[in-house]
């Protein structure tokens, strides 16, 4: 494995104000991002958000409307070959030469890279039980993720980018592949995670940001987010009645209403705030717990608040 | 931030690359080796015979080697690699544009160097070198309308390579694979164009220097190849680059307003699946336009003539069609699309009608095209059309209906897109073409053979559609291979059956008898002549070698002043070594073009003076030449060459004419005509001679010596050379014919017989002394077979050489008007069974 050199900490990825515009639609509505160093960073989004587009941007393969990015200390737009000397990049539907073997297209890979490449990739393809004679074409869809994979980390990048890296995999072998993840974390290396599989994320990530239609709402560490947002229930006598906005600084994310049951995910929420409902004329009960990622997601990427929440929480 | 080294090394000599490269190819290589291969063997099946037509066409077959791979290896190695995405992956890995761009045209150059070294090695082995000029000369000598047999290997070479790096562009700028490959089509006739520009330019201002074309087709090849190298390279560069945001084009607008219109109401599935069609393939449409042009220019119509470029009828028809039939199973068609299709249980007969349907609806909007076309030129009167540059309606829908089969079914076998669009023609156009010579459409066997042919293909891949759709055809559908080739080459020899049982249903019994005791007579026979030839003395003119080929009105008056102003001219000065003939009787004379004409019409002005004056002084002057005519007739009836027969049959007719006229009476008892009427042979003498020269004729066909040769002719500003079909040393098939159809394979051995037979039949009435004068009589078998083998099809029988009425009119009257200078074409035993032998029976027998 190749050491980590350099100890200034600097992001590996930053992102100021990165648009994208498509012929029909726009991709990015000015992204601003930063990525520490040694962390596993998760991007979630649905479908359509951006993502890919991001990734493409920052991979290389395309050029953004307007904005900047730097990748491992590298423009992309200007350098592209020197970020993918540094990074890894598993695509969400990698093309393989299918008519190559396991082994013929490690070899034929590692020619682009160091000597120890063919070793780490064919220790990767023992690892995954995947026969080196066999042919690309005749290997099952989490086969051929997992030598895409193994391609991405042989040459032991500072930077793995990938893009739903796990679909298609089964629970044993995603298991094992987040935890390898983990691992490459805990070397100070980054690994640059886009997915819609929250649970995979909240297992591994230690940044998630989400992104929603072309704009990241909010990024923050997973332990932070956890504890600031919270889902609040409040029971009350007439669902037509106006409740007082929360006081500042919280941010209702998104807010459903059900017969005489009010549900909010709310940023921030303070404890006095939760006293000062309960005394709110109107309110028979209020009831508060950690709102769990998949709730803070689909309350940042749902209903009429999440545009304009995205401002105030990013 | 915490750099990690990853060290790569993105500038080395990447073997891995080559290899991977290299792999790419192995497809192409193998299909075009194959293909090639079994159109080399088929080529040899077909013909038995090692003709010099079989030699040129053998040696553009191998030659498709290189041609096709320069053509298809820029789309399959970039093209192919674009459409998989799997550049995107390579793309990720620390590769340079410079080296991705370099690595791959290495490789594709040196494939080129192995196809060429390959093709070379084949043409030497199978072929050998050419006995008139080195394949290995610059450029040819003469234009570009003149055959290219041989091709100049040079020219070609720096002409693939051009189409080579032409590819590697057209694929870079074009992300569709059959779109680069029509637009690689467009850039490789450039140096092509240029050239035709350029000798048409030379034809307006009236100079046009041998060999301009070449050196223009050269020159500009040379200079494209590094500005398409270049431009190659940018693109590539920008393909692998940083993709630009792009903005919307009025066109791409236009487009996609088109293709957001809401779709109509469909009232079936099949129309649901043929409006996805449409719009999946709008490309299709420039195919069409492609297909229509094609048409337009396939006739010899005043255009073509003028433009130059008519080979863009000849190619671009059949392509167009089969570029259509591959459309079928590609693009929308592939099992990856119509797996949509699969899986929501769609019919696989629904998918496969639907699928064909807007092809063949183009192919047939083609046709109707050209049928409005052809029907106007062939009815109009300021234009004189030949029929065979007009196909009728029923040819031209059943090879389009073959072509189309074929090309649907290559299309199916071959997954890969571009080696498909590239073989899928070659072989189509090769199993279509290969029974074109034996196709007529009176036959109705033929006409059903190129049904079966059309319709067999069609049935294999509908059968085929469901295992196609659910990606599990292919061990059965390479099995079916072996077994469609046999297909293909049973229905071609079954044409030819069909063909010869035809001529033979045409006759009566005895007429087949005859045929086939002809040929056991050409097994014992012929044979035994060949190997049996008589001593031969050569008679030639050379005073006729410097007449120039153009033989204008001026020059022919300036000719004819110079004979009437020549005091006197002997035989002797005119033909060579008639003495050995006078010295040794037992010698056959065999009698060259030059010389047999001149003798004949220095022969008649003689004769013209004698008849003049008509006294004995004129007589003694004239004696001569009847008395080499005579001695001519003898030597000639010894030979075992049928040409010497045919100039025996018309120096006999002037001996006739001559002999019976008012004015020879006086002389008939003169020592020299009794001696010339004693040469003359008996009726039963001249029949056996002429059926001696015609069964070893036969027997030695096709004969290096007597066979071989090139036909010079005029044709509007250009003179053309033409190879010619010959039997005996007699050219049988009409040039400009031959020239369209050079390098195309047919049983000429069967046409040679077809020809033999019937002048033996000819001899066969001569002997019996049947000679029919009645011009309105039926033509008899032979009459007609000989027609049609060797007339051009746009002359009618019944007006014909070989009609009734111009075989009752004085033979010396025919032989006058056909004769010419240079030599005009020879109908074989046109003159056999004619009065005149009764009238050289009538003078002998006076003399006896």
């Amino acid at each position: 494995m190749n050491t980590v050199k350099n100890s200034v900490i600097n992001p590996v990825i930053t992102a100021e104000s990165l648009t994208m515009h498509f012929r029909r639609c726009d991709a990015l509505r000015g992204v601003d991002l930063s990525i520490e160093p040694g962390t596993v960073f998760a991007l979630l989004g649905e479908n359509g958000a951006g993502k890919t587009t991001l990734i493409r941007i920052l991979t290389g393969y395309q050029k953004p409307s307007s904005g900047s990015c730097r990748v491992c200390d590298l423009d992309p737009t200007r350098d592209p070959l020197g970020v993918r000397r540094q990074i890894g990049y598993v695509s969400d539907s990698p093309a393989l030469y299918d008519w190559m073997t396991v082994s013929q297209i490690g070899g034929f890979t590692a020619s682009f890279y160091d000597d120890a490449f063919r070793n780490h990739f064919n220790d990767s393809i023992v690892k995954y039980e995947i026969r080196p004679d066999q042919k690309i074409r005749s290997l099952s869809k989490g086969q051929r993720a997992k030598v895409a994979l193994s391609l991405a980390v042989a040459h032991d990048p500072a930077l793995l980018i990938m893009d739903e890296p796990t679909s298609g995999l089964d629970p044993k072998v995603r298991r094992s592949f987040l935890e390898s993840m983990i691992d490459r974390a805990a070397t100070g290396r980054t690994v640059f995670l886009a997915s819609h599989q929250i649970s995979e994320v909240e297992r591994v990530a230690d940044t998630v940001g989400i992104m929603h239609q072309g704009r990241i709402c909010f990024v923050a560490p997973l332990s932070e987010l956890r504890e600031s947002f919270s889902e609040v229930v409040i029971d009350v006598e007439d669902p037509l009645r106006t409740m007082p906005p929360l006081p500042s600084p919280a941010v209702v994310l998104s807010e459903e209403t059900e017969g005489r049951q009010r549900e909010l995910i709310v940023r921030h929420l303070k404890p006095e705030m939760i006293a000062a409902i309960r005394e709110t004329p109107g309110v028979i009960d209020i009831r508060h717990r950690v709102a769990t990622l998949e709730e803070v997601f689909i309350a940042c990427t749902s209903g009429s608040l999440s545009t304009d929440t995205a401002e105030a929480t990013a | 931030m915490s750099a990690v080294t990853a060290t790569s090394k993105p500038n080395r000599f990447n073997t891995w690359l080559i290899w991977k490269e290299s792999c790419h190819l192995v497809p192409l290589v193998m299909a075009l080796v194959l293909g090639v291969g079994m159109l080399v063997a088929f080529q040899y099946w077909m013909n038995e015979l090692r003709t010099a037509e079989f030699d040129a066409s053998m040696e553009l077959i191998l030659l498709v080697l290189p041609g096709i791979f320069a053509t298809g290896v820029g789309a399959v190695m970039v093209g192919q690699e674009r459409e998989n995405r799997t550049i995107d992956w390579l793309s990720s890995l620390p590769i340079t544009p410079r080296q991705l761009f370099v690595t791959k045209v290495m490789v594709a150059l040196a494939g080129l160097a192995i196809m060429w070294l390959i093709a070379i090695v084949a043409i030497t082995v199978l072929i050998g070198e050419d006995p008139h000029v080195s394949r290995w000369r610059l450029t040819n000598t003469t234009q570009i309308s003149q055959k290219l047999t041989p091709i100049s290997f040079p020219l070609w070479m720096v002409h693939s390579l051009f189409v080579l790096l032409a590819g590697f562009y057209a694929a870079w700028r074009v992300k569709n694979q059959f779109l680069s490959l029509v637009a690689l089509l467009a850039l490789a006739t450039v140096p092509f164009l240029a050239s035709a520009f350029i000798s048409e330019f030379g034809s307006m201002r009236g100079r046009v220097y041998p060999g301009t074309e070449f050196f223009v087709w050269l020159g500009v090849s040379l200079i494209l190849i590094p500005v398409i190298f270049i431009a190659g390279y940018r693109r590539a560069t920008k393909v692998l680059s940083p993709a630009e945001s792009t903005t919307l084009s009025p066109l791409k607008r236009l487009q996609t307003q088109w293709l957001a219109a809401e779709p109509p109401t469909f009232h079936s599935s099949i129309a649901a699946m043929v409006w996805q069609s449409i719009h999946s393939s709008w490309f299709l449409l420039p195919i069409l336009l492609a297909l229509v042009i094609g048409f337009f220019f396939a006739g010899f119509n005043p255009w073509t003539r003028i433009i130059g470029i008519a080979f863009a009828g000849y190619i671009g028809i059949p392509l167009a069609v089969c570029w259509l039939a591959v459309s079928v199973f590609k693009f929308a068609g592939t099992p990856e699309q119509l797996r949509f299709l699969a899986d929501r249980g769609i019919s696989p007969t629904k998918v496969y009608i639907a699928r064909h349907a807007v092809p063949i609806a183009m192919v047939a909007s083609g046709i109707v095209v050209y049928t409005m076309i052809a029907t106007y030129f062939l009815s109009s009167s300021s234009y004189q059309p030949r029929s065979h540059h007009w196909p009728s309606l029923l040819q031209v829908t059943l090879s389009c209906a073959g072509i189309y089969a074929v090309s649907q079914w290559v299309s199916q076998l071959i997954r890969t897109t571009t080696v498909a669009f590239c073989l899928a023609p070659l072989i189509a156009i090769s199993a279509t073409f290969s029974r074109y010579f034996h196709f007529n459409p009176d036959v109705r066997w033929q006409v059903f053979f190129n049904v079966l042919t059309a319709l067999v293909p069609m049935l294999v891949t509908w059968a085929m559609m469901q295992r196609y759709m659910d990606r599990r055809d292919s061990p059965r559908k390479y099995l079916i291979v072996p077994l469609m080739l046999l297909f293909f080459g049973a229905i071609s020899i079954a044409a030819i059956f069909a063909d010869q049982w035809d001529s033979i249903s045409k006759m009566n019994e005895g007429t087949v008898a005859f045929v086939v005791s002809q040929r056991e007579a050409l097994e014992v026979e012929g044979k035994r002549l060949v190997e049996s030839p008589p001593k031969y003395v050569l008679v030639e003119s050379e005073l006729f070698d410097d007449v120039p080929l153009e033989y204008s009105g001026e020059s022919k008056k300036a000719e004819a002043k110079r004979i009437i102003q020549t005091d006197s001219i002997q035989p002797d000065d005119l033909l060579t070594r008639l003495d050995q003939l006078r010295g040794d009787r037992s010698l056959a004379a065999k009698i060259g073009p030059n010389a047999w004409q001149g003798f004949l019409i220095w022969a008649t002005f003689e004769q013209v003076k004698f008849k003049n004056a008509a006294d004995t002084e004129a007589f003694d002057q004239f004696v001569p030449w009847i008395d080499t005519a005579s001695l001519l007739t003898e030597s000639l009836r010894k030979s075992h060459r049928w040409l010497d027969q045919e100039v025996a049959d018309r120096i006999e007719i002037w001996l006739a004419g001559i002999l019976s006229s008012e004015a020879m009476k006086p002389h008939l008892k003169s020592d020299v005509i009794q001696t010339a009427l004693d040469r003359l042979p008996s009726r039963s003498e001249r029949n056996r001679a002429r059926r001696t020269a015609i069964l070893a004729s036969w027997a030695s066909w096709p004969d290096e010596t007597e066979d071989s040769f090139k036909r010079i002719y005029r044709d509007g500003q250009k003179l053309l050379s033409v190879k010619g079909l010959s039997l005996g040393g007699i050219e049988l098939i009409d040039a400009e014919s031959t020239a369209n159809f050079v390098g195309m394979s047919y049983a000429k051995e069967y046409h040679i017989e077809q020809i033999a037979t019937a002048a033996l039949a000819a001899t066969r009435q001569s002997e019996r002394g049947q000679w029919p004068i009645d011009p309105n009589r039926d033509l008899t078998w032979w009459e007609r077979e000989l027609h049609d083998s060797t007339v051009a099809s746009v002359v009618p029988a019944e007006i014909g050489p070989y009609s009734a009425r111009t075989r009752s009119l004085p033979a010396m009257m025919t032989l006058m008007v056909i004769q010419g200078y240079p030599g005009e074409k020879i109908y074989p035993a046109q003159y056999i069974a004619m009065p005149w032998e009764a009238t050289v029976e009538t003078l002998k027998e006076s003399k006896e």
